[in-house]
This record gives structure tokens, sequence and C-alpha cells, in this order.
């Protein structure tokens, strides 16, 4: 086991390692130039040039990412080109909202999909089971950005039932956390239904049934302990996902969490913040991954094995 | 015959409607069967003759269509579902792959220990020796009950699945293939272990197979079962020795024989069993059967006493004596 997650965290540091790189060459490739972010639109041309060669922007792609990288394993995450600031302080910063959103989605997205899966499944091929199939494939088609406008104008603009944007209390937190969610539980409950209708053909639920047990018991107690595994899985995952969805969700809500600050970085091209928010969704992807497939032997006891 | 029967069924039909479609395919067609106390009724047919639903029916693990079924003096086909899930209790099951029928996340203690928590049976400490009693009586050690179903082999795993449906003192055990699916050196000691809990226990058997040989170890009774309905019944010896139905022939000269002077003539069927979704006309047996006849084709036979009362057989060529 240990050696496994040894194994695991090698792989990982590689991965986050590709990643980095990816990304720094994303950005050098890209057509906007930081230091004409940063001098203004009515700089001359040498103040620009000037700039460029103070940050280091006139070196070759690879001199850049060395550089990049050499701070990086020194703990240095670089610094913000137009808020001056150290970048790892301004994530670290806004690392604790995006968790409270986080977990408050993830846990309204289990709430909802497994809740909507499960009732699918027992009433499959009934009305019930079609509306939440319908309404699952709105969920995981809808694009955030509209769900979130239409959220925010419905339930902040008209019925001033919660705060249109912010942070600190828990109404702020109510509207974000439900776009994120709801929209999310939608692949939770197909993947949830799925699951379930597989595992309630499965003999030993009907040797369940055969031992008289109540239905609430079969379903919950035999199903459902058994149709969660691909779950576990698949918050693993969702993290990833999520960390898309939050640059945008982040942004139309006003949460100052990292997603926020990466929509802001991105717009002004400001590579150090961009480097570091990616870094740093990875690295969360990657523990996600990773804590997934360390819970999935305790929740199947046939994985111990393998 | 004074003794009232443990399980009686009658005219009991299954349909399975198919999707999409107006036909429905009749599973089990009219069936009236009677089992004794102590006994063991054997129901054999080949796949898709019924007989795994005929098993469930008994047990109303899928509702009837059609027909009523008794179970030691009480209708189970007209209680509710608390009543029928208190019922359980006396009537169980024991299904054909052991590697399916195991919750995989429950370990063997908890499998073998549900029922009796489900029923509210003995106290805590009762069932745990209950649990470990049984355990032993199945002939694995206590230290199996902190493993996993998937720690163990086929055999085992129906060992475990034998306690699970003994752990409540059953009256009767429907048993739906329960060794098909192990090595041949494994079903005769599940079988050797049926027949010593059988003892024991004084269970009642329904044991549905599609191997003859082992309906011939294990049963008092037999039930030969085409198309969903029952086509011979007669005790073991009779089925055996005096085999009417020209189907019932076919499967016993099947069985392998070790001995070449047994042997005989082998009965070939050709073809496979007809789709039940649409049945062919007078005897379903018709178009494999070797001696068929013009009324067969036209005219359905019904089940008739031949011999004796307890040798029945739906064959209108049948006449008692060796027809071949």
């Amino acid at each position: 086991m240990k050696i496994y997650i040894l194994r695991r965290l090698i792989q990982s540091f590689f991965i986050l390692i590709g990643v980095t790189f990816i990304t720094f060459l994303l950005l050098y490739i890209l057509p906007a130039d930081p230091a004409r972010q940063i001098a203004g639109r009515s700089a001359t041309p040498e103040a620009v040039a000037n700039i460029r060669a103070q940050l280091g922007l006139d070196q070759p792609l690879f001199v850049q990412y060395w550089h990049y990288l050499i701070n990086l394993f020194q703990g240095d995450f670089g610094r913000s080109y137009l808020q001056k600031t150290d970048v790892a302080e301004l994530i670290q910063s806004r690392l604790t909202p995006t968790l409270i959103l986080m977990f408050s989605a993830i846990f309204i997205e289990l709430l909802f999909g497994l809740a909507a899966g499960i009732y699918s499944a027992t009433k499959r091929g009934k009305t019930g089971d079609k509306s939440i199939m319908v309404l699952s494939f709105i969920g995981v088609s809808s694009p955030q950005f509209i769900a979130a406008i239409l959220v925010l104008y419905i339930f902040a603009v008209k019925l001033h039932w919660f705060p249109i944007g912010g942070y600190g209390t828990f109404a702020h937190l109510v509207l974000p956390a439900l776009t994120l969610g709801i929209l999310g539980s939608g692949w939770y409950s197909r993947v949830m239904r799925s699951s379930m209708i597989d595992i309630l053909r499965q003999d030993y639920i009907r040797t369940a049934r055969a031992k008289g047990a109540r239905e609430n018991r079969v379903i919950f107690v035999h199903a459902f302990r058994n149709a969660v595994l691909p779950i576990v899985a698949m918050i693993g995952i969702d993290i990833g996902i999520f960390m898309s969805g939050i640059v945008v969700v982040e942004s139309v809500f006003g949460w100052p969490g990292i997603g926020q600050l990466a929509w802001q970085a991105i717009q002004r091209v400001d590579i150090p913040i961009i480097m570091g928010v990616t870094l740093v969704s990875a690295i969360a992807i990657v523990i996600g991954n990773l804590v997934a497939d360390l819970l999935a032997p305790f929740v199947d006891p046939r994985i111990k094995n393998s | 015959m004074s003794t009232q029967p443990l399980l009686t069924l009658k005219d009991i039909s299954k349909k399975f409607q198919i999707k999409g479609s107006k036909n429905s395919i009749r599973a089990v067609d009219g069936v009236s069967l009677s089992i004794n106390p102590g006994e063991t009724l054997g129901i054999v047919g080949e796949s898709g003759s019924g007989k795994s639903t005929l098993g469930r029916l008994a047990l109303r693990l899928i509702e009837p269509t059609t027909g009523e079924i008794e179970f030691d003096g009480k209708k189970i086909s007209a209680l509710g579902s608390t009543e029928l899930r208190h019922a359980r209790r006396e009537m169980q099951m024991i299904f054909q792959d052991p590697f399916a029928s195991l919750d995989p996340r429950m370990n063997v203690e908890s499998i073998i220990r549900e029922p009796l928590d489900i029923h509210n049976i003995g106290t805590k400490s009762e069932r745990s020796e209950l649990v470990r009693k049984t355990i032993t009586q199945v002939g694995m050690t206590e230290d199996a009950l902190t493993r996993f179903p998937h720690e163990f082999s086929g055999g085992q795993r129906q060992r475990i699945s034998i306690a699970r449906a003994i752990i409540t003192r059953p009256k009767l055990i429907v048993a739906d293939e329960p060794v098909s699916a192990l090595d041949a050196s494994i079903q005769s000691q599940i079988l050797n272990l049926l027949l010593e809990l059988r003892r024991e226990l004084n269970l009642t058997y329904v044991f549905i197979s599609h191997d003859l040989s082992v309906i011939e170890h294990i049963a008092d009774k037999v039930a030969v079962m085409y198309l969903g309905k029952i086509v011979e019944f007669a005790s073991v010896e009779e089925i055996f020795s005096n085999p009417q139905h020209p189907y019932t022939k076919a499967l016993i000269s099947a069985v392998p024989q070790i001995n070449p002077e047994h042997r005989t003539d082998r009965v070939v069927l050709t073809g496979d069993i007809p789709s039940p979704s649409s049945q062919p006309s007078g005897c379903h047996f018709h178009p494999r059967c070797p001696i068929a006849q013009q009324q067969c084709t036209d005219v359905e036979p019904v089940l008739r006493n031949i011999n004796s009362v307890t040798h029945q057989v739906s064959c209108h060529l049948a006449t008692g004596g060796d027809l071949r």
C-alpha cells in the first residue's frame, strides 16, 4: 500500500511538471503581449521592450521555462505582473472560498444526484424516471455561464431571495453552490441510475428479497452500497471538471476564489497567476483522483486483493 | 396419503409481456403440483422450459399471472407484502450462481446473520451463536465469518448460501440449479450436504436441475417440464425405469452411462426448444418428437394418470408400457 502511494505520488509529480510545461507553452504561443498590458496603450515601444526585458520575456521559451521551474522548486510561484504581489499569497488567500464552494457544490451534487439516480432506477421506465432523466440531461448539457446568469437573474435580481454576488454569509454561498451542484448532479444521477439498475438485476438482490428483507433494506443496504462504487471514482474526476466550471461561476457571482482570480489574470495576461492557478487546480485533480483510488478498497472489499 | 401437502401449486401460470409487442411469453403455463413434507421434488427440463420461473413462483419471488400457491396451510398467493415477508422465514431459496448470489459488500457473518436480523430472531448473542453453529453445520470453519464472499471458491460460496438459507430453520427450500455452476467433484459434496441437512433439519426441497443424474441422486418425485408445462410426473424410480413421455425418454437417454452394457440407444432430439412466445399447435413437443402422429399436431394432450395415480403423463401415445 505504501509503495503504491509512493508510486502514485511520483507519477503525479511528473504529471504536474507536464501540466506546467503545456500551460507555459500555450501562454508563450498566445499572441497577447503581457508587457504591452503592463505598460498600457500609450506606452512607447522602448518602454514596452524595457518591461519585456525586465520580466525576462525576451528570452527563448526554454530559458524562461527553466527559470520558472527553478523558482517553483524553491517554492516561489513568482510575482503577479500587475498586482506586484506574491502569487502564492494571492492563491492562498483565495483558496478558502474556493474550497467552501467546492465542498458545498459536491455535497449538493451527491445529494441531488444520488437521490435522483436511486429514485429513477427504482421507478425505471415510469413517468418519474423519464422526467428526472430529461432534467438531468438539461443539467448535463447546460453551459455553466448561461445557467449561472439565469439563476442570478431569477433568484437575486427578480426575486431578491439572495444577494446578487459577493462573499461572507451563507446566503452568498447558496446561488453559486446550487448552480454548480445542480448542473453537476445531472451526471451523478445518470451514473447512479445505470449503476443501480445494473446492481438491482444481480442475484444477490434477489437473495436479499428471498431472505424477506424490506424493499428499503434491499435498496439502501444491498443495492446502494454496491452501486456507489463508480460514484467514488467519479468524484475524483469531477474535481477536474469542477475546476474549469469554477472560473465561470465564481466570476458571475463575484465569489473571491481562485476561479475569479484566474479569470482576472487571463484577461490581463498575468502569466505567473495563470501558471499558479493552473498548477493548484492540477494538484487538486491529482489529489482528488488519488484519494478516490485509495478509498475504493474501503468501498469495495474485492479491490483489496489486486 | 393422509398427510397434508407442504406446498401446493394450483394451476399456476406466468406470462411475461414482451416490450413493444402484443405477444407475451408463457413461461409457466397452468402447472399444478403438490409436495409432501420431507419430500424432495425434482424439476427437470431444458433451459427455457420454465423450471426456474416455477421455482420462483413457488416462493412468490415473482408474481404469478394466475393460480394459487398454498404453503403449510397458508394461501401464499393471497398474502400482503408484510405477511409475505414474514412467511419467507419458512421458505428459502438457494440460487444457481454462487458467485452472483452473495452481496460482495457484506462479510460472511453479515450474510448469514441477515435473515435473523430481518425476522428479528433471538438476541444478539443468540444470533451470533446460531451463525457460528450454522457455518460449521455446512462444513466450514468459524474463521470464514470475517471474510468476504470473493475470497471463497464456488463450492464454499454455495455452502455459505446454504447456511444463509437454513439459518431461519425453514420448512421448504427451493434450490435452483444449486450445483450446476460447480465442478463435478464439488457437486457431489454439495448434494450430500443437502441430503444430510434434509435429514437433520427435516427439510422439504424443490430441486431444480437440467441434470437428470443429479435429480436421480436427490429427488423422491420428479416433474419433467417442457415449454412451461409439466409433461410427466412420477416417482424417481418410475421416471427412470419406465419413462412414458418421449421427451423424458430423450432426456434419460442423454445421461452418460459409465457401464457400456447399460447404454441404450440415444434418442436424439433435433432442433431447439421452440420460443415460448410462439408455441406449436397441439402437443407442444410434436415438432421435435420422434414418434409424433397426426393427432399430436392437432390436439393438445392433457396430463393424465397412467399405470398408477402417482404417474402422470401428457402424451396421446403413452400406453404405460414401453412404446419405443
